[in-house]
């Protein structure tokens, strides 16, 4: 079930309804979200589902096990529950991927082992939840939390719909206190919640579906395209990767809000960052914080001599490819934005940013980190090396600056209206937070149904969010 | 709570509004499926039908037929959609004596849960009331007929209600009918876009191949002649088009040939017609459907005295 789907359109008012009218008391709540997120999940597979549950039980009762034991036994527990996290990630997310290389290089020296490639399903947001029930056991084996006293309020942290399938990634130390807590309706949080998923909706509708069918024009084909369509194409994958995750992101905060819960902020702006490592700081906030708590900071972070520090760096950039799927494109990805990042490490300007609200006298930095960017992006959107290099060789030619073969004049005017609407919003959390302090009632309505008329108009291919592959 | 609920409803009763008075445009204008539906049922004598997509409902004319004919075919109707017409409407007709379907090179890729026909399946389900297989119980879209389409296509629909005042872009044999050819849609740089739309279809093909068989077999057991046509395209068209997949599909429609009840008809690049003939770079215009029809019925002519 899609968040843009018209069974969503129809789940989510029932959910509504039964949390606040149905079941009064904090305890049915927390199990009615429990049943409906179970009931969302299955939408899409009803047999992962029991990989959920399993994984949930495995954690919950690890952290048990850890906070009970003492000494070498609590290490033990905790690297079972490591290990079959990651045991369940690698098999169904990396096997094949693991399989293949590992022939492929012993064929190099004549050599070729007979591992079979398994013929399976990914499971929908198994990157996400495995993540969840991890930070839970580690901040447990770290005495950051104690652990959850009752199932279905840790069953609902790991499984709640809003962020169960692309995030963000949750922390027990900040969704599992609001859980726990009465939650009573609040009509601003509310209002700003259908706000905010609003603008989601509309990023994933009209900006980020829109710019697929230009950035797949090339991606899917390559070969014969000048050095600027490649580029065009480059450029509005940027766009779609980031109006796609974080409009998915918008609208998990916005249906978040309506249940008064808040959810942890993902996205602030990326792409208006003036280096790569303000870029990191912007981008998928919740997965970069977790390999900083949970890997940076225990392999010594960068502290330590420079050798250190580099191998850490890459450490963290390769892991964060590998996580976001299966395939060599992908780490080298992480890769290019460790290379990027190192430059500024060494110069120690990895912590310089322009604030937290960048100025317009920041517009070149920013203007290369976007491109920097939309350049590594390449790599990641690439079926493989090879389609990579053929495009990375006709945007470095000198038919870069030649004529594109398509220019969407009309959908270009609106990608600029959507980024400056983005600009001017950047000190809030989405540019319609604080709609109501700048606009009168009868202009902001106005601005909801134009919003809603570019939705239905481009509405109708439900196609699905990217990161619901990682 | 109350004020939020209030307001929301308030805020949403324009949006709740424009549902109901689309689905009610649905429900109650007439849409080529309805008329199709009409069609079939007030054609019960016809001894020919056509099926297939839009190449035949624009390119096959029943009133220039020999025989009794109707044309059921309609725009992007997929083969899984030509199967069940036929079961619900040909196979039990004992007049029937042949159909004439269009397979061209993308036919056997393309399917219903293709993203630019899946809405198409609701239409055929409330307004031809045929049940295809895979429709998911819990999918509101089949109680809502104002749902199932993109909102773009919706729109071009109340444009051409406003500027016709139908939705049916057939007439009572069920033809589609363009005049002349259109200098926007016939030329080059559309024939480039159009097979590259037709080539984005890339769908397993054994479960299409699977259906023709059963049409072919289903037919056999009734006494009824099967004639395969891959429709003429103008020469910009044939020029851009894998000429792989042109030969694949031809070959497997030489090939059914070993059925006795059927007939290929291969006119993808006839020389009989030209460019004038075509509205745009794939769909004939009435002149062109003239000499198509031609064709057709002489070619069933020859197959139905061979009985």
């Amino acid at each position: 079930m899609l968040f843009h789907s018209v069974d969503f359109a129809l789940f989510l008012p029932l959910v509504f309804f039964g949390h606040w009218f149905v079941f009064k008391n904090l305890r049915s709540q927390n199990v009615f979200l429990l049943a409906a997120s179970y009931f969302f999940y299955s939408f899409w597979d009803w047999r992962f589902l029991f990989l959920l549950l399993f994984s949930t039980l495995l954690d919950y009762f690890t952290g048990n096990k850890i906070y009970s034991a003492s000494g070498n036994s609590k290490k033990i527990w905790l690297t079972i529950s490591i290990v079959c996290n990651l045991g369940f990630l690698f098999f169904f997310k990396y096997y094949n991927f693991f399989a293949e290389s590992f022939r492929d290089a012993f064929s190099l020296f004549g050599y070729r082992p007979s591992l079979a490639t398994l013929n399976i399903i990914l499971p929908v947001g198994i990157s996400f939840y495995t993540f969840h029930g991890l930070s839970y056991v580690i901040d447990i084996y770290k005495n950051r939390i104690k652990p959850e006293g009752r199932f279905a309020d840790y069953a609902l942290f790991v499984s709640y719909f809003p962020l169960l399938v692309a995030g963000p990634i949750e922390r027990a130390t900040h969704l599992l206190p609001q859980l726990k807590k009465k939650r009573v309706f609040n009509y601003a949080l509310a209002t700003d919640g259908l706000r905010q998923f609003l603008w989601g909706l509309f990023k994933k509708i009209v900006i980020a579906d829109n710019c697929a069918l230009y950035a797949d024009k090339v991606f899917s084909h390559p070969d014969g395209f000048n050095g600027s369509s490649a580029m065009l194409a480059a450029f509005f994958f940027s766009i779609q990767i980031y109006a796609d995750f974080s409009g998915y992101t918008d609208m998990a905060s916005g249906i978040s809000k309506l249940f008064g819960i808040h959810l942890l902020r993902n996205f602030n702006y990326p792409y208006f960052s003036v280096n790569i490592a303000d870029f990191w700081r912007r981008w998928h906030i919740s997965l970069s914080s977790w390999f900083r708590d949970y890997i940076y900071i225990p392999l010594g972070g960068s502290r330590g001599n420079m050798v250190k520090k580099l191998r850490n760096v890459f450490i963290i950039f390769l892991l964060s490819g590998l996580w976001h799927g299966a395939n060599i494109t992908f780490i080298l990805w992480g890769f290019v934005h460790a290379c990027l990042f190192i430059p500024l490490l060494l110069a120690n300007r990895n912590r310089q940013s322009a604030g937290n609200i960048p100025e317009l006298k920041d517009a070149i930095r920013i203007l290369f980190t976007f491109i920097q960017v939309s350049l590594a992006w390449v790599l990641f959107r690439a079926l493989n090396v090879g389609d990579a290099i053929v495009i990375y060789k006709e945007i470095f030619s000198l038919l870069l600056f030649s004529y594109p073969e398509f220019l969407p004049k009309k959908f270009l005017v609106i990608i600029a209206v959507f980024m400056a609407a983005e600009w001017l919003g950047r000190r809030s959390e989405f540019p319609l937070s604080d709609i109501d302090k700048r606009l009168s009632p009868v202009a902001r309505i106005l601005l909801y149904y134009l919003l809603i008329a570019f939705i239905l108009l481009y509405m109708g291919n439900e196609a699905q969010f990217i990161y619901f592959q990682f | 709570m109350k004020k939020f609920i209030l307001r929301l409803l308030y805020f949403l009763s324009p949006v709740i509004a424009g549902w109901m008075l689309l689905e009610a445009m649905y429900r109650f204008v007439p849409n080529n499926y309805s008329a199709k539906y009409e069609g079939l049922q007030t054609h019960k004598q016809a001894e020919i039908f056509i099926l297939g997509n839009s190449h035949s409902f624009y390119g096959v004319r029943p009133e220039l037929m020999s025989l009794k004919t109707y044309n059921a075919s309609n725009i992007s109707q997929p083969l899984i959609c030509d199967k069940l017409l036929f079961e619900k409407y040909v196979l039990n007709n004992t007049n029937a004596k042949a159909i004439v379907l269009t397979i061209d090179n993308f036919s056997f890729n393309e399917g219903i849960d293709d993203a630019e026909l899946s809405w198409r399946r609701y239409f055929y389900r409330d307004c031809m009331h045929i049940d295809i297989p895979g429709t998911n119980p819990a999918d509101p879209k089949q109680y809502s007929l104002a749902l199932a389409p993109r909102f773009n296509i919706t729109m071009e629909s109340i444009k051409l209600y406003l500027k016709t005042g139908t939705l049916v872009q057939c007439d009572y044999s069920g033809a589609g009918r363009n005049e002349g050819a259109n200098p926007e849609f016939n030329n080059e740089k559309m024939a480039k876009i159009i097979v590259g739309k037709h080539a984005s279809a890339n769908g397993t093909m054994a479960p299409n191949i699977k259906i023709l068989e059963d049409i072919i077999t289903a037919a056999a057991e009734k006494n009824i002649k099967v004639l395969i046509i891959t429709m003429p395209v103008t020469s910009y068209y044939a020029r851009f088009a894998n000429k792989n997949k042109v030969k694949e599909v031809e070959n497997i429609c030489t090939k059914m040939e070993q059925y006795p009840n059927l007939t290929y008809l291969n006119l993808f690049t006839d020389t009989r017609f030209n460019n004038c003939d075509f509205y745009d770079t794939d769909h004939l215009n009435y002149s062109g459907a003239r000499k198509c029809t031609a064709i057709v019925d002489s070619t069933l002519t020859d197959i139905l005295k061979r009985r």
